[in-house]
């Protein structure tokens, strides 16, 4: 008798492997462990549509209860898978229980970074990574008038842009030189510190928290690197995330922050795999091994994984990551990972709110982030696909359609 | 079955084209929602929910469910 399929992690990769096997025709058992107490739910919209609220708790749910019963997976929620026994294959669970596998994956996601030497439980301190995240935050939100954000990626601007066009006093304070200094250009960070100061929110770069204290009114004083001091009735923290790797690290799979996984998303261990935002690989987009935290890169291993016990052929990953972010009136769109080093040409207007960036390394796109311009990032998903090297001359001719260079 | 789609939420992921591929497609040029068919037949509409539950905008809405659908 066949022990089948495990997958460790209910979250959007996870579940989307589950699914994805029955619906490639894969017959055996499939056990889907999630160590929180709502079936699979999307976490993008919980810093966006969902903290605004004009999308529902049902509306960020992916799968039902029902729906696993209908393809036959058992879903263990509220469940905390604790150890692997690799020679025995058997996922140990907490509560002394255990369950075999065929073939193992870890889809265990990431956590938020907290600030270190602060205590977030003293000072109520708000991140935004689970559902019972997110509804706090929320919570928190329609009292407070005075928000400050620590970190200024995707999540602490999505949310400052909501705070802000909600009438709330937002102060954001960023370490590094510029906003979303990861994964944007200069010349895109640079629109958005414009759009989020014109929203009203006052961000504070190359700072950091240097203290948190309470106030004899019960509320929250943010003293920061730079002397200053920031009065708040909520804290949200907002500074990255650290992989979900110690299962695989106790059980001696190679990990080195984030599990590493070779072009067939299988770690060291062959009978086990791993993907989503807890998987490290080197991309053939990007100059190094790396995590890649998206809604692209979730879907594009886990449809990848869920096709290769039925067609038996190993297939290697290779997708070219996108992501994706919504701020008031700027939805930013990113085809590849945006060098650190590279030519940047820009193709439209900065001034009229819609534009994209092309960096070029070597001659070759490597990346174009595309504000409120749609049509430039689905050419770009292709351009760098295709691996077309486009002139600084021709991004920049606005009677050339890029289209054509495919 | 009644439902609406925002190009201004949509973000060109193509989920919707994957799973209900006879109700949405994709715009070739930016890659936003197309809807083919704003009726669709009963046989559609468990494809048309999973569009709307696995789109990572959440650019899909359903307005009103339909007695037709089992």
């Amino acid at each position: 008798m066949t022990n089948g399929i495990v997958i460790i992690g209910a979250g959007s990769s996870g579940s989307q492997v589950a699914v994805g096997l029955r619906r490639h025709g894969y017959a055996g058992p499939i056990t889907l462990i999630g160590d929180e107490p709502e079936p699979p739910y999307q976490r993008p919209p919980l810093s966006k549509s969902y903290l605004n609220g004009t999308v529902t708790r049902e509306e960020v749910t992916l799968w039902s209860e029902g729906d696993f019963a209908v393809h036959i997976i058992t879903l263990l929620t509220s469940f905390r898978a604790t150890n692997i026994d690799r020679v025995g294959k058997r996922v140990l669970l907490q509560g002394a229980k255990s369950i075999g596998y065929d073939k193992l994956v870890l889809a265990t996601g990431g956590r938020n970074r907290k600030l270190s030497s602060l205590e977030h439980a003293a000072f109520g301190l708000h991140d935004i990574r689970t559902l019972a995240d997110a509804d706090r935050f929320r919570n928190a939100l329609s009292s407070a008038r005075d928000l400050v954000i620590v970190g200024g990626g995707f999540i602490g601007l999505e949310a400052a842009s909501i705070a802000a066009e909600r009438g709330l006093s937002v102060t954001l304070i960023e370490a590094s030189p510029r906003l979303m200094c990861r994964t944007a250009s200069q010349a895109v960070s640079d629109y958005f510190l414009k759009l989020h100061t014109s929203l009203g929110t006052r961000i504070w770069p190359n700072t950091a928290v240097e203290e948190i204290s309470t106030t004899p009114d019960g509320r929250r004083k943010v003293l920061t690197t730079d002397g200053g001091t920031h009065s708040a009735d909520a804290i949200l923290v907002s500074i990255g995330t650290a992989a979900n790797d110690e299962i695989a690290q106790s059980a001696q799979i190679a990990t080195d922050q984030g599990v590493l996984i070779d072009e067939t998303l299988a770690t060291s261990d062959q009978n086990i795999y791993a993907i989503g935002d807890c998987a490290k690989f080197h991309s053939p987009y990007c100059s190094a091994p790396m995590r890649i935290e998206s809604v692209q890169n979730s879907n594009d291993q886990a449809n990848q994984l869920a096709s290769a016990p039925t067609t038996g052929v190993p297939a290697r990953y290779k997708a070219l990551p996108w992501f994706w972010t919504d701020q008031g009136r700027a939805k930013l769109q990113i085809a590849g990972i945006v060098p650190r080093e590279a030519q940047q040409v820009i193709r439209g207007d900065v001034t009229t709110g819609a534009f994209s960036v092309y960096s070029i390394v070597d001659g070759r796109l490597a990346a174009v982030e595309s504000i409120n311009s749609p049509a430039d990032h689905i050419t770009a998903r292709r351009l760098i696909t295709k691996g077309v090297k486009p002139t600084a001359a021709q991004i920049q001719d606005p009677e050339l359609n890029l289209k054509t260079l495919l | 079955m009644k439902f609406k789609v925002s190009h201004e939420k949509c973000i060109g992921a193509g989920a919707c084209a994957e799973v209900a591929g006879r109700v949405f497609s994709q715009n070739d040029d930016d890659g936003l929602i197309i809807v083919l068919d704003e009726d669709p037949p009963p046989s559609e509409y468990e494809n048309v929910r999973q569009a709307a539950r696995l789109c990572p905008a959440l650019a899909i809405k359903i307005l009103e469910e339909d007695s037709k659908s089992e």
